[in-house]
């Protein structure tokens, strides 16, 4: 195909975001998610992503560029980069898993899920409630029921801090 | 699903599948109670079927199951979510260790039975309302017999127990039984030993078993004793009297031999005083102490193990042998005591150390002292010697001696070095593990070694009363045995020497102390296969699944 001999020079990916902001990537940078993978190997270098805002791509283009020279050396440096990159708010994160997930980057999207899981763990029911805004839509006869069926977890502290 | 995302901090239902593939099950059930959306993409088979299936395998088999109803047979599914419920509530129920039971005695009733030949002689039944006793005394009461039997005139031979010669056979059974039938409980089923003498009490004595079942503890520390008062009719012995009574035995290393004499010699050797003294002996460490009484003798039997095995490499095994004579206002005791000392190159050797003692020493010591040998072997008769070796009483006093082991040895013909390899793999691992590991070792040797391990933990397990599942495999160690010479025929009339191999293997068995165990119950909880793992489902299954069933519900 036409596109082995084009892969030796420094080929650039131009991406364009759900606000139709243009950004240009290497090509080596850009291959690490599968989505824009695939679309490379059928030879095309404008990639549209409609699920994806310019907020999110602009972090997640970071977080690519970080990963994508990732040598022995700079393991210490690309784990604090990580720290601070999943140190948002909720609304973030929603955001990358959202692009993540549609850009298929798996070591992100477990990343980012993941930290989510490790924020929402030992919560009490209630105090979930709150850290979303999530109106409770049982009623009180529906919440016991559920709550019997889930004893077992209901056993020792919770956390209550909303964070 | 748009509506779900208008609100401004609510996590979008894709986002929340996507994590919820890295919750653990606790966290899924709590969310699962958050609200209905929650629920939906909590309880999503994907997430559970792994979880389930990895925690309590046997149950996921239960996920598809046909139920025949009205003649047709459906097949309706349960989901992995309710079956890793399940699972966990019977898990639960195992690990808490049932309550104890609270019985009043007003709910109990005592049957005492007294047999002779098989034929029931005297039986009564005692309602545990009618008795009274002092309340920070021991647990006692009498019954006259002789009061019951004019009250009811019913048997007119009761408490016949035929000529004094015979009395020997003499046999007693006290049962609890609870109120109603309920349950029933075997306190003592004891048969009479020695001979009885006119105007004593013949008693019967039996330990209770320990409380609960499985546990380390192979004594109870109880005793359940009964007497007999006896008086003479016309040369035939009459029960005039029963007294039942358990007492406890509390066993701790505390106070100094020196007191036995002291602490029995102003008392007459009732039965009563007799337990005293044995509550005496039993504060030894490594104490061992079976006794029996009867005819107002009492004799007890005490080995005691050097302080430290391990560092003095030295064995003290001291016998002591108190004796009570004469009736209950006249009484002598005396105290025999042989000590013996004996080196000994290896903590292994203690079992055979203790064996010569069991069978020789003792004949010679009936042998030495010449005038109590009749009294000695009436005691002998009746008497088990075991090595009380309970761990707590051990680590209480002496954590290095502590080592409590069994060792089996086995000659068989194989090369050492062989042997070698499989005894290596073994050693140092938990006796279950190392079975385990054996039953799949492809090595020839590895059979015999599991045969060995096998029979040194029932001997442990039988003998010893250790717990199986705390034993580990010490030592494991491999001699030389007999090297069999053979000819091998060569050309020409020559001829080679051929070697036959046989090697020792000797295997010893400890109890893993507790900060073994607790550093295997931490590695057991961070190894468990699914700890930290998440589970992926690909997203592109995920919409058709549960897109509907939310858009329903939220919009």
């Amino acid at each position: 195909m036409a596109s082995t001999t084009e892969t030796k020079q420094k080929k650039m990916l131009i991406l364009k975001s759900a606000d139709n902001d243009e950004f240009e990537i290497e090509e080596s940078v850009g291959v690490q998610s599968e989505t824009i993978k695939n679309l490379v190997e059928d030879g095309f270098t404008f990639v549209p992503l409609p699920n994806v805002y310019t907020k999110a791509l602009i972090k997640i283009i970071d977080y690519l560029k970080k990963h994508a020279n990732k040598t022995d050396s700079n393991d210490e440096e690309i784990k604090t980069f990580d720290k601070d990159f999943v140190n948002t708010t909720f609304d973030d994160l929603f955001e990358l898993v959202s692009a993540a997930n549609y850009l298929h980057i798996s070591c992100l999207m477990n990343m980012l899920c993941q930290t989510i899981a490790d924020r929402i763990k030992d919560k009490s029911p209630e105090a979930v409630r709150k850290i979303f805004h999530i109106n409770c839509d049982y009623t009180p006869e529906e919440e016991a029921k559920i709550r019997k069926a889930n004893a077992q977890a209901f056993e020792g502290q919770f956390d209550e801090s909303l964070d | 699903m748009s509506t779900v995302s208008s609100s401004p901090q609510q996590p979008p239902w894709q986002v929340l599948v996507l994590v919820s593939n890295h919750l653990d099950p606790k966290t899924l059930a709590i969310a699962s109670c958050v609200c209905k959306s929650w629920s939906i993409s909590m309880t999503l088979d994907q997430i559970w079927q792994p979880l389930c299936c990895s925690h309590y395998p046997s149950l996921s088999r239960l996920h598809n199951f046909t139920t025949t109803m009205d003649n047709s047979s459906s097949t309706s599914t349960v989901s992995y979510r309710r079956l890793y419920a399940l699972g966990q509530r019977a898990c639960n129920r195992r690990l808490k260790q049932p309550s104890k039971p609270c019985i009043s005695l007003n709910n109990i009733i005592f049957a005492l039975n007294i047999y002779k030949n098989s034929a029931c002689m005297v039986s009564l039944i005692k309602h545990g309302r009618q008795l009274s006793f002092d309340k920070k005394g021991v647990f006692r009461f009498d019954i006259d017999l002789e009061r019951r039997i004019s009250g009811f005139a019913t048997d007119m031979k009761n408490g016949d127990l035929g000529s004094f010669d015979t009395l020997g056979d003499v046999r007693v059974t006290w049962d609890v039984i609870l109120e109603g039938y309920k349950g029933v409980f075997n306190v003592m089923n004891c048969k009479g030993k020695g001979r009885f003498v006119l105007g004593l009490e013949g008693w019967f004595s039996e330990e209770l078993p320990p409380p609960g079942c499985c546990s380390s503890d192979t004594v109870s520390g109880l005793v359940a004793d009964l007497r007999l008062g006896l008086k003479v009719e016309d040369g035939r012995a009459m029960v005039e009297k029963m007294s039942a009574g358990i007492l406890s035995i509390p066993f701790s290393a505390s106070p100094p031999p020196a007191a036995i004499p002291h602490h029995t010699g102003h008392h007459s050797p009732d039965g009563h005083d007799c337990l005293a003294a044995l509550l005496v002996l039993r504060r030894f460490p490594l104490a061992l102490t079976k006794w029996w009484a009867g005819n107002g003798i009492f004799s007890a039997y005490l080995i005691r193990l050097g302080k430290d095995i391990n560092k003095t490499r030295r064995l003290f095994l001291s016998i002591h042998c108190f004796t009570f004579e004469g009736n209950s206002s006249t009484c002598n005791i005396k105290v025999l005591e042989v000590q013996k000392q004996k080196a000994i190159s290896k903590p292994s050797k203690v079992q055979a150390v203790f064996e010569g003692y069991k069978t020789d020493k003792f004949s010679k010591f009936g042998r030495t002292f010449g005038s109590y040998k009749v009294l000695l072997f009436v005691g002998l008769g009746s008497l088990t010697i075991f090595i009380d070796v309970t761990p707590s009483a051990a680590t209480a006093n002496n954590p290095g001696a502590a080592i409590l082991l069994y060792l089996n040895v086995l000659s068989f013909s194989r090369a050492q070095k062989k042997v070698n390899l499989v005894a290596a793999l073994v050693r140092g691992m938990r006796v279950e593990d190392a079975l385990l590991q054996l039953q799949v070792t492809v090595k020839r040797a590895a059979k015999t070694v599991y045969q060995v391990i096998h029979s040194a933990r029932a001997n442990a397990v039988h003998n010893h009363g250790f717990d199986p599942d705390r034993l580990l495999v010490a030592e494991a160690f491999l001699g030389k045995g007999l090297f069999k010479k053979r000819l091998s025929y060569h050309a020409k009339g020559k001829c080679g020497m051929m070697m036959r191999p046989e090697c020792r293997l000797t295997v010893v068995l400890r109890e893993i102390t507790p900060e073994e165990e607790a550093e295997i119950a931490k590695l057991r909880a961070t190894r468990s296969p699914l700890y930290g793992i998440g589970v992926e489902v690909p997203l592109y299954l995920v919409p058709e699944i549960i897109a509907p069933q939310i858009l329903s519900r939220v919009g």
